[in-house]
């Protein structure tokens, strides 16, 4: 196994996964470049762990619950000093950040443990397997809970499209 | 458990809607590959770490026997003690005294402590 290809098939969906978790473009970036480094390391020190993708999704788990949580701490000391935290790239269309925002909207609308099982196995793209040993449970417990985030989520985005139908038009 | 295929697609949605820009994962992914390896520790460092905690534990533990042992123990007050004859007077600093001396009955053999202030 290439360990290049390896992290380039890991990066965006590193990304991606922060970037539910968190909200904020740069902490996933920043999040996912450690991740990234520490399998690095792991791979040259060590050689390949048993799972790389388990590997690095696990320490992204844990720095983004961190980062949340170091997030929801600062959250009035960063609005006091009217610091920008979530800024998207400048090169993403209006689309792209408002589909963005819907989608992590109705994500954050679903239950913690459905959540995490969800962004794992679609933004993180881990097999059952994987997400279960990251969150230290059963494998049908993990089917259960992404094929209930997979269906509320889907009602979640339905009524969200059908709230922007219904909404007068602003002039 | 498997899920009908409208609900895998709401895996594509998200997928899609969290997809970061191709730049960023190359430069996630460059600077990553570029960290060299870590030196790993020197093989003295398990063995030393250990003897340097020993020692300091055996401090703390020396230093709270003898904390106790000071703190436990009552601190006599200095006396002086002289005699005079079969007398003896025993004086403290704060000027109390104790004199102690044969019993007025020579048959008994004891003695007798006589307190003065």
């Amino acid at each position: 196994v290439d360990l290049e290809a390896v992290a380039t098939a890991l990066a965006p969906r590193l990304i991606g996964y922060v970037l539910a978790r968190t909200g904020c473009r740069g902490t996933a970036e920043d999040i996912a470049q450690d991740a990234l480094t520490a399998l690095v390391r792991r791979w040259r020190q060590i050689g390949p762990p048993e799972s790389p993708d388990a590997f690095a999704f696990a320490i992204a788990k844990r720095r983004a619950g961190r980062a949340v949580a170091r997030r929801a701490l600062m959250a009035p000391i960063d609005a006091l000093r009217n610091r920008a935290r979530d800024e998207p790239g400048v090169d993403q269309s209006y689309d792209d950040r408002h589909e963005l925002s819907r989608v992590l909207s109705a994500v954050r609308a679903l239950p913690r443990i459905d959540r995490e099982a969800l962004l794992l196995r679609a933004a993180g793209e881990l097999s059952f397997e994987e997400i279960a040993a990251i969150l230290h449970t059963s494998t049908a417990a993990v089917k259960m809970r992404v094929s209930r985030a997979r269906r509320r989520l889907t009602e979640l985005l339905a009524e969200h499209s059908h709230e922007r139908r219904t909404q007068p038009a602003r002039h | 458990m498997n899920d009908e295929p409208s609900l895998l697609d709401i895996d594509s949605r998200v997928r899609a809607a969290l997809r970061p820009n191709d730049d960023a994962c190359r430069v996630i992914v460059g600077r990553a590959l570029a960290d060299t390896p870590r030196t790993p520790p020197p093989r003295w460092r398990g063995p030393f770490a250990m003897a340097t905690a020993a020692a300091v534990a055996l401090l703390l533990v020396v230093a709270a026997f003898t904390w106790r042992r000071s703190a436990g123990r009552p601190t006599s007050p200095s006396i002086t003690v002289t005699s005079a004859g079969p007398v003896l007077i025993v004086r403290t600093e704060d000027g109390r005294r104790w004199i102690v001396g044969p019993s007025m009955s020579h048959h008994s053999g004891s003695y007798a402590m006589v307190v003065t202030e």
